[in-house]
């Protein structure tokens, strides 16, 4: 709409326009309706910005005094802690509880254009509707020229280091999906440009005397660990202990499976022994039993190897219960229990083995199962099952 | 579950056989008293005549039994506690009490096979056996009772009767000629016509007992009567092989008139079994199973039950078998379990190619947890 | 906001002319007057007073005056909104006006209290939202959902602090010698009680938990002779805790603290003396009623000691001294939860005895 009057009107607009709004009326002049919504959203964005962040600051220092901290103190993390203490919020979607955030940062973002003098967009590449993700692809061709030429007159030459007249190192890491891109460059594009920006990339990181650009690559590069956290559904892969005592190194970490929770311990160098809840593993008589808990094993190929301590509980054990009522005595099921203990176990085995998580994760062992027993309804004999209807 | 290709099959076969001969099975009953012989972890033979005339077709599990048809030949696993039977049965001696042991572990950890075992190396030192499938039986699965005319308010089994005497008999075959020099110390009045004298051979009371149902519960009293009587005159040495054992004190089937259930002390059997378990004989050997099935709830799938003796005998047979020597069975350990693998990759037992591989030795020793119930269950269908 | 004034129109109408003259007084009669010398006679034959043709209002519509105001024919004249005053004298939120160096923010908040928008001066903001990115949490002002959720803004560190001093007058130290030595608390103070009390946001100070006593009595202090003590335990069933030898009473059938408290009295004291009191019957006390199983005197022994005697002459090594360990690992075996490590131990033991490998 906007893209559409600019064009329309460009020719009409004038410098004075977009300088200020409020002495329009000594200029009766034509100005495109987008480009006046525009200028008023703008304006009017950058005052409501400066109040909420004198706002903020004025809160920040409230909260120092409340919390009685010295206001250079109290960081956002700081902030965090206080508000947490003074709103307590069992909220579970951490998107619903209280913040108190910079303005900048939770405020969605006022995107600004750029004008030359006459009020035209600036840059020819406006035109072409997604002037940055072009931008970066002309920037990277001047870039695979420069390198190509750079490495040219140096190839022989003893004038540089060897090492500049190399591929660029790009090992660990991965090119940035198209989200991230889009959030970087804050513009829309297509997967079809994404396609070809990532194949200039390639191109100019293939190239020998690539490492000149190293810095400009890696600003489109991510750590590829990163990407394999980010992925996992529930509790993430643990941090490796070493046992003071023994040693050895463990890993430990809480995961549950429909109402079992369970807390799992692996320690590297063992025998393959289990011991949940003082249960071996011959106490479980199912080979369905026995074959979930083994599972991360089998698949990680390092059987034996992996000693698992677990304990288990039930959750709905634990919750409060009405007064002067019977706390209810239940306990994990012939799959469910083996199965929380399965997803602790592969948690662990990817932290103790790291060659490991591709297969685990790939397998669907490192997920967490969210499903959950249904409420029975009222009125109703189960959560869908209903009494039988009869006729009088 | 054995299908794999004809070729293949074929090549095995010849693979096996021509390791066969490299094996290292041991005969033991073709050694008879070189116990010495026989290694801890080494797999033995019992020769196919040798355990049909033990019955042990019945008296081994039905999954062991199963294999032996199969494979057309019984190779069993020498353990510990056979060793420690072996050694105990060694000591026995005629001024020495009857040594009375009590095997006992968790599920499927070869307590009725060492049990076997014990009863198959007595044979080859000729022993007498007495050898009882499962005490279970005499409490649970009475078919038909009837009254006791000799004690009254005792109840006669005499089904199970006559399959105690007929298993007797079959299986002491070896030591048949023996007991037939062995002679009664008086008489025996089963009934107004029936009666045998004194100084009759005891194989007289077996064969009494056999033609004779309604007189084969007093029999089995007779003939254990007699049995302990002449052990301790050191005419014959015997072992007493009961398998769960426990049962003797645990709960019955058994109702009486007033349709209550009777205690297994009002049952013939138990107690004839139960006076041959007391050690006031000498020269013999008891050898009792203590197995979890007694008490256990098989439709618990959860629960994990003690499987230790005080719990399965419970405080009055606990006390009654005391002082006994608890001999524990457990689990494989991993050159056992490669023993066995070794022997079932020979005899082409297991036949799937992932079974054979490296990680199939690894996962089949790990997903059975190293029991030896579970390792069979998996090598069969694999 | 702008107005637009100077209402000419109004002024020119007959309405406030006839309004001004009533005012003047003079004046509007002689308007009549003239008018009725006019043209146009005021009454008609009949007497009637003139009446007009209504064409069209007698004063500037509202297009002339803007018409004049564009091109600057007429006056403007800027008028104060008319709920001016109404306005002025709503306060603004009194968070805006507050100073964070010089007030106390205990005295703006001193108790619980709902979360109250005008008062909290911070920009707490709250609420979820399918796309955090495309929008930013609900603010404090009429928010709902921070109404709901408890607040400790009254319990801040200052506040706990100056709560703290504040009753710290009415507070003695504990008593430094229990400190010191823990395990002389049982000997000192053999009976603790324990109880909780209950406090609620709303206006209700009562809860039905809160009459709950629990009485911890160390039953060592009781000073109990073997047989009551055994009478003692019978009597008290589960509450005894055979471990660290302390009784728990909890009493919760009356309505009231005090009576729980007292019945919990009652209940030692009535435990005490039927445990010291000896029945008849107490004298036909068997060996099987014992508590514990006695390994002295009991048929394993008889049985122990006849076998080894036998074996002996039967030539096997057994160790007749270590039938006194047997029996204390015999009377742990009976008398304590089987494991399979106690079973273990039983069979080496008796190994051992019997002289057996």
């Amino acid at each position: 709409m906007l893209r559409i009057a600019l064009t329309r009107s460009s020719r009409a607009m004038s410098v004075a326009s977009q300088a200020s709004a409020s002495d329009s009326e000594t200029s009766v002049r034509k100005i495109g309706k987008a480009l006046e919504t525009y200028l008023k959203n703008s304006q009017q964005h950058v005052a409501m910005m400066e109040k909420h962040r004198a706002e903020f600051e004025t809160g920040r220092r409230h909260l120092a005094k409340m919390m009685s901290l010295d206001i250079h103190e109290l960081d956002q993390a700081a902030i965090d802690r206080a508000i947490q203490y003074l709103f307590p919020s069992g909220l579970t979607d951490p998107n619903a509880r209280p913040v108190m955030r910079p303005p900048d940062e939770i405020l969605p973002k006022f995107q600004r254009f750029t004008f030359d003098e006459e009020g035209k967009p600036e840059g020819t590449r406006f035109f072409t509707l997604n002037p940055k993700i072009y931008g970066l692809l002309s920037e990277i061709g001047v870039k695979t020229q420069s390198v190509m030429k750079f490495y040219d007159e140096h190839v022989g030459s003893r004038s540089v280091n060897r090492s500049d007249l190399e591929p660029a190192n790009l090992s660990g890491s991965q090119w940035i999906t198209a989200d991230k891109m889009k959030k970087k460059l804050s513009e829309k594009f297509t997967n079809e440009l994404y396609g070809q920006v990532i194949i200039a990339f390639e191109h100019l990181a293939s190239l020998p005397g690539s490492a000149i650009e190293q810095k400009f690559l890696s600003e489109f590069r991510e750590p590829m660990t990163a990407s394999t956290g980010s992925k996992l559904f529930g509790p993430a892969i643990p941090e490796v202990k070493v046992c003071a005592e023994t040693n050895r190194r463990y890993a430990e970490v809480t995961t549950h499976c429909k109402d079992t929770r369970a807390t799992v311990k692996v320690t590297d160098a063992g025998k393959g022994t289990f011991n949940i809840d003082g249960l071996q593993l011959h106490d479980f008589r199912h080979l369905q039993a026995r074959e979930i808990l083994l599972a991360p094993m089998i698949i990680s190929q390092t059987l034996g190897r992996f000693d698992v301590t677990a304990t288990t509980e039930c959750i709905s054990n634990t919750l409060p219960e009405a007064p002067n009522r019977e706390p209810f005595k239940r306990s994990g099921g012939m799959s469910a229990l083996p199965r929380a203990v399965r997803h602790g176990t592969a948690l662990c085995v990817a932290a103790l083995h790291p060659e490991s998580i591709e297969p685990l994760r790939l397998s669907g062992l490192l997920t967490l199962d969210p499903r959950k027993n249904e409420r029975s309804k009222v009125n109703q004999p189960g959560a869908r099952a209903k009494w039988i209807w009869k006729r009088r | 579950m054995k299908t794999c290709g004809r070729v293949f099959f074929h090549n095995a076969r010849r693979l096996a056989a021509h390791k066969f001969t490299f094996t290292e099975v041991r005969y033991l009953s073709a050694q008879p008293k070189a116990e010495s012989n026989i290694e801890v972890g080494s797999l033995s033979e019992i020769q196919m005549s040798v355990a049909k005339h033990l019955n042990l077709k019945t008296h081994l599990p039905s999954p062991l039994s199963k294999q032996m048809d199969t494979l057309g030949e019984l190779v069993t696993l020498i353990r510990d506690p056979m060793m420690e039977i072996a050694s105990c049965m060694r000591v026995v001696d005629k001024t020495l009490p009857a040594l009375r042991l009590v095997l006992w572990g968790a599920f499927g950890t070869g307590k009725t096979v060492t049990l076997n075992q014990a009863v198959h190396h007595a044979y080859t030192n000729n022993w007498v056996i007495v050898h009882l499938r499962s005490a279970m039986d005499l409490t649970r699965r009475v078919k038909e009772i009837e009254m006791s005319s000799f004690v009254p308010g005792r109840i006669n089994d005499p089904s199970n009767a006559v399959a105690v005497l007929q298993n007797f008999k079959q299986q002491n075959q070896h030591v048949w000629k023996t007991l037939g020099e062995l002679f009664t110390e008086r008489d025996y009045e089963w009934s107004k016509s029936e009666r045998t004298a004194q100084g009759k051979p005891i194989t007289e009371i077996i064969e009494m007992g056999i033609t004779a149902p309604f007189l084969a519960s007093d029999c089995v009293g007779a003939l254990f009567r007699e049995l302990r009587r002449h052990a301790k005159d050191g005419k014959l040495k015997a072992l007493v092989a009961v398998d769960d054992a426990n049962s003797l004190w645990g709960k019955t089937l058994v109702k009486r008139a007033d349709r209550t259930y009777a205690p297994p002390s009002d049952l013939t059997l138990v107690v004839h079994f139960r006076r041959l378990i007391a050690n006031d004989w000498t020269n013999g050997c008891v050898l009792m199973v203590a197995d979890k099935k007694e008490v256990a709830d098989a439709r618990d799938e959860l629960g994990v039950s003690r499987h230790t003796p005080l719990e399965l005998f419970g405080e009055e047979g606990f006390e009654f078998v005391e002082p006994f020597l608890p001999i524990e069975t457990t689990n494989y350990t991993e050159s056992e379990t490669n023993t066995l693998y070794d022997y079932y990759v020979r005899k082409n037992w297991l036949a799937s190619k992932s079974a054979r591989t490296e990680e199939g030795r690894k996962q089949l020793m790990h997903l059975s947890a190293f029991n030896p119930y579970y390792y069979e269950r998996l090598c069969a269908f694999n | 906001m702008h107005r637009l004034t100077h209402v000419t129109a109004r002024n020119k109408s007959t309405l406030a002319d006839k309004l001004r003259s009533a005012v003047g007084g003079s004046d509007y009669g002689k308007t009549k007057q003239s008018f009725a010398g006019g043209s146009i006679s005021a009454k008609d034959e009949q007497g009637e007073d003139f009446r007009e043709l209504y064409v069209m209002p007698k004063r500037k519509l509202r297009g002339q005056t803007q018409l004049e105001q564009a091109t600057g024919r007429a006056e403007y004249k800027t008028r104060s909104r008319f709920d001016l005053i109404d306005r002025l004298s709503e306060r603004p939120p009194r968070s805006e006006e507050m100073d964070p160096e010089k007030q106390k923010w205990s005295d703006v908040w001193p108790a619980a209290r709902t979360f109250a928008a005008s008062v909290v001066p911070l920009p707490v903001r709250m609420g979820s939202r399918p796309n955090p990115e495309k929008r930013a949490p609900f603010k404090k002002e009429g928010n709902l959902e921070l109404v709901k959720i408890p607040n400790f803004l009254h319990l801040t560190p200052v506040a706990i602090q100056q709560h703290c001093e504040a009753i710290k007058k009415f507070c003695t130290p504990f008593p430094p010698e229990l400190l010191a030595n823990e395990s002389s608390s049982s000997s000192i103070l053999p009976i603790s009680v324990q109880y909780s009390t209950y406090i609620h946001q709303g206006t209700n100070i009562r809860d039905i938990r809160s009459r709950v006593v629990t009485m911890i009595v160390h039953v060592d202090s009781l000073k109990l002779s073997d047989s009551a003590m055994e009478k003692f335990i019978r009597l008290a069933g589960n509450r005894y805790d055979e471990k660290n030898r302390k009784l728990t009473i909890i009493t919760d059938r009356c309505h009231t603290r005090k009576q729980n408290l007292d019945y919990a009295h009652y209940l030692l004291t009535v435990l005490y003396h039927e445990a010291n009191k000896v029945e008849q019957w107490a004298e036909m006390k068997d060996r099987s009623d014992n508590l514990k199983v006695e390994f002295e005197g009991s048929s394993t022994k008889t049985k122990l000691v006849d076998l080894i005697e036998k074996a002996k002459t039967a030539g096997l090594e057994s160790d007749e001294k270590s039938i006194e360990k047997f029996g204390e690992m015999w009377k742990t075996y009976r008398n304590s939860e089987e494991t399979v490590e106690a079973t273990r131990e039983y069979g080496r033991q008796m190994k051992k005895l019997l002289g057996i490998n």
